[in-house]
């Protein structure tokens, strides 16, 4: 297998995140009609809240993968833009393969079914550190809910836990 | 001296928060100053002094006096009514009158009960005799103490907001204009004798009336005659009750055209600061425009391309990677080196293309080994390893079953371009917070702008609701009001002369009675009724003459006081003339040299005219009767120069024994002492004595919203 296919093959995953966030999503997200834009600072689509999320869970540095019945799926991965951030998600899972199991070079001769269980797991890891960064944001929702009335809030948020 | 306010003290009161030490006054005789930007407590102050003599408030949100207890807690400090559960509000003043001296003091208690506030008010006044505090208990008692601080009848003069001054000088209110010269002139008396004469006369004349009908009953001229009488009469009265009503409609249309006239005067003003202010708002509009453009702005610059903030001190995750990569590519390399080295080790240790195969190509043609520079014969053991280092395996080939290199090779040369952009994030993040924070700057300035704008729209009669065809309404209403004005004196004219005609008939028909009926007893009644009628006369005569005199002697201080004030100007001021109305109402206009009326005056030199009245009023000294009393206006001079004001300052001790002045002229919020050039100057003459009083600048210890807001005091001259 080469790179494109393996590539490719990551990028034709579906990306879920925790049901349980629906409204704290689409609350912080321009989703269809209900805008929420104006009352606070808002994302555009989901994928950039899911990639803002992911990337405050991976700084916490905790992945908390979803568990069966609790997912939301809403774009597949080649779907997220910008490309070179999406590639920077990529690079960073990349960066912790070895944590969850895999050694780059031993997929080198790894099976075609060992390549599939490595692509499944690069996507749960990424759903997990995005459902600890979920975590984190719902429950500044929840408490803090003032900050987001700031429009710097989403980059605050970003530059409390540097 | 009659009455000299020693001290005003608060607690909690508006943002004089903490209790009377705090926040003391104490004042003397001269110019008391209390110098204070914008918000930092002037009206408030004043606030405090209408709450003790009237009991209302200037409610600044409504734009209007109002009934102090509908605003008690808008009157609380806010800080207190934040931190503390039970708390005290009020005010104290003490003041002398001649020897005597008094101390009031307003207080509401205030108590927090679960969703509102209780209120309990309570007024302690003490005189002081021999050193020893008596406490005042009946209510009518502690009435007449305050009044002591200013009468009722002088209020309006000694009590003036500046914005409202125009308003307050009610010359052409018969009532207000009354009561000011009957407590001038202490002819309360008369007017009681005026009025008991009147009735008098009016009972003697029925009187005689109805005995003279009684007795000639019978005769039918002399009934006619009577009847006559009784008709013309019954119309002289009827008129003069008919003339009352066009005097009083008169009157207002008097003062509905003087108020517009006042309008009229500032409308270019209001004109200018309507623009201003409108232009103002615009540019307001277009700043926070740019501002929430820039704000909906920042989550999409968390997604840059070219710099993603949602980045920020991450860039040591791309060098990871590539040492990552460079770790890959290196155990990838020993792999298959190792796999190689296996089947032909001398020969893969040689580096990829070097020889290059051309070179190789040429030794196998030449039959000669150009490294070693030995022959080597076709098929010869030279020849062959030659030919075998040509053909030997790439060490790139690999035997892997996948080849994911470019996968990373690709994800590597996308983020290093990352590499240069996210050191600097943190840069753009602060230029692009100061930005943001630049724009709220210049929004608050240009609002700060624009309030002034509208004070000084409101300051030139403006209202913030009207509409800018408001102005044109003034002068439709204005010209509306003087056609009333031409009318009612019309009226009132033909009304005199039918009286004047019908009473002429009136002593024909007495005389004719006369003749007829010259009966002893009859006579007696008609010499009652003469009598008491000329009696009424003499009394009404008196009070016109009284009342011509006042006015007289307030024109001519007036006169010397709008002299004095206006002095120094290069614009000529005139002179005040005062003109007595048919409706018996004193107009007042300004008179040029030929006598002309001089129109077109600016607001300061209306204000100077209506304080010149103030100062006659307040200072006149009419028979052995004195009124003097404190003077207190809360920013007399927004509309005046520096000229005016240096002459108030210069002439007030003379008219006003003690003035309490609240004032922001004088005030620089850069300067370290708060006083601008003019405030420094007049500081100076204070101490230097030429000008008798005490000087206070009011400051806000720490920047807060008007809720939390702190004013103090500092004494610069006692």
């Amino acid at each position: 297998m080469d790179g494109q296919t393996i590539r490719d093959r990551i990028g034709q995953k579906r990306v879920n995140y925790n049901s349980k966030f629906d409204s704290l999503i689409r609350a912080i997200s321009k989703v269809g009609a209900s805008s929420q834009s104006g009352q606070f600072s808002s994302f555009g689509p989901i994928y950039e809240t899911f990639m803002y999320a992911f990337i405050i869970g991976y700084r916490i540095g905790i992945s908390k993968p979803l568990e069966s019945g609790e997912r939301t799926g809403f774009n597949d991965f080649a779907d997220f833009k910008p490309t070179p951030i999406r590639d920077f998600v990529l690079m960073l899972l990349l960066n912790k393969s070895e944590e969850f199991g895999f050694k780059w070079v031993d997929l080198e001769n790894a099976s075609e079914e060992t390549i599939n269980t490595f692509v499944t797991e690069i996507i749960r890891q990424m759903e997990g550190y995005a459902n600890t960064g979920f975590e984190y944001l719902q429950n500044k929702w929840e408490n803090e809910n003032m900050k987001f009335r700031n429009p710097f809030v989403f980059v605050n948020f970003i530059e409390e836990l540097i | 001296m009659a009455t000299t306010i020693k001290s005003i003290s608060f607690k909690n009161f508006y943002n004089y928060y903490g209790n009377f030490e705090q926040n003391t006054y104490r004042f003397k005789e001269g110019i008391n100053i209390v110098n204070a930007d914008n918000n930092m407590g002037k009206s408030k102050f004043y606030n405090g002094i209408l709450w003790v003599l009237k009991n209302q408030v200037y409610d600044s949100d409504l734009k209007q006096i109002v009934d102090a207890p509908s605003s008690l807690k808008k009157m609380a400090s806010g800080k207190a009514l934040n931190e503390e559960s039970h708390f005290e509000m009020g005010i104290k003043i003490t003041f002398t009158e001649n020897a005597d001296k008094f101390s009031v003091s307003k207080i509401i208690q205030f108590t927090k009960t679960e969703d509102s506030w209780k209120t309990n008010e309570k007024m302690d006044i003490l005189q002081t005799i021999d050193n020893k505090d008596i406490p005042i208990l009946d209510l009518a008692d502690k009435d007449k103490i305050i009044k002591k601080i200013i009468p009722l009848e002088l209020m309006n003069y000694a009590l003036l907001q500046g914005e409202s001054m125009e308003k307050l000088v009610d010359l052409s209110s018969h009532n207000g204009l009354s009561s000011t010269i009957e407590a001038l002139a202490g002819i309360k008396n008369i007017i009681e004798i005026c009025d008991i004469c009147k009735d008098l006369s009016q009972r003697a004349k029925k009187l005689s009336n109805d005995k003279e009908k009684e007795i000639n009953i019978t005769n039918n001229r002399i009934s006619g005659l009577i009847q006559e009488r009784e008709g013309l009469e019954q119309r002289i009265d009827s008129t003069h009750e008919k003339i009352l009503i066009y005097k009083t409609e008169l009157s207002e249309a008097t003062k509905k055209k003087d108020n517009l006239e006042a309008l009229l005067l500032n409308a270019q003003n209001r004109e200018k600061y309507r623009g201003l202010k409108k232009n103002l708002q615009n540019e307001i509009d277009k700043l926070k425009d740019r501002k929430n453009e820039y704000e909906r702005n920042i989550t999409s610059m968390l997604f840059s391309e070219s710099a993603p903030w949602l980045l920020k001190g991450l860039e040591h995750q791309i060098t990871s990677f590539s040492n990552n990569y460079k770790n890959f590519i290196i155990k990838l390399a020993e792999q298959h080196t190792i796999e190689k080295l296996a089947k032909d080790p001398i020969i893969l240790l040689l580096p990829p293309d070097s020889p290059d195969k051309s070179s190789l190509l040429r030794m196998l043609e030449r039959e000669k080994c150009e490294v070693c520079n030995r022959p080597a014969p076709r098929d010869s053991e030279a020849w062959k390893h030659i030919n075998m280092v040509m053909q030997r395996p790439r060490l790139t080939e690999s035997s892997n079953k996948n080849d994911f290199s470019s996968f990373y090779g690709g994800i590597q040369t996308t983020v290093s371009s990352f590499l240069n952009s996210i050191p600097k994030i943190s840069e753009y993040i602060e230029k692009y917070r100061t930005t943001i924070d630049n724009l709220e700057d210049e929004i608050n300035q240009k609002e700060e702008e624009k309030e002034i704008a509208k004070l000084e729209l409101l300051n030139a009669g403006g209202s913030e609701n009207y509409a800018d065809t408001s102005d044109r309404q003034s002068i439709s209403d204005y010209t509306l009001a003087e056609k009333t004005i031409e009318k009612k004196k019309e009226d009132i004219k033909k009304a005199e002369i039918l009286i004047k005609e019908w009473n002429f008939k009136l002593k024909k028909n007495e005389e004719e009675l006369k003749e007829i009926n010259a009966n002893s007893e009859i006579k007696n009644y008609r010499d009652f009724k003469d009598m008491m009628y000329c009696v009424e006369s003499i009394f009404l005569n008196s009070r016109e003459r009284i009342f011509d005199e006042i006015l007289k002697s307030l024109e001519i201080n007036a006169n010397q006081k709008y002299s004095e004030l206006t002095q120094g100007n290069l614009s000529a001021g005139g002179k005040l003339n005062f003109s007595k109305q048919v409706d018996g109402t004193v107009q007042v206009c300004i008179k040029n040299i030929n006598d002309g009326e001089l129109t077109g005056l600016g607001t300061g030199f209306q204000r100077m005219k209506q304080l010149s009245i103030i100062m006659a009023i307040i200072s006149s000294k009419i028979g052995n009767k004195r009124f003097d009393y404190p003077f207190i206006s809360d920013a007399p001079f927004s509309e005046f120069g520096d000229n005016f004001i240096n002459n108030f300052f210069k002439i007030a001790p003379n008219v006003f024994s003690q003035s309490i002045i609240f004032i922001k002229e004088l005030y620089d919020p850069n300067s370290d002492d708060f006083l601008n050039d003019l405030g420094k100057k007049i500081l100076k003459k204070m101490e230097n004595g030429e000008i008798p009083g005490t000087f206070y600048v009011n400051v806000i210890e720490e920047k807060a919203d008007t809720t939390n807001l702190i004013t103090r005091n500092k004494c610069y001259k006692f």
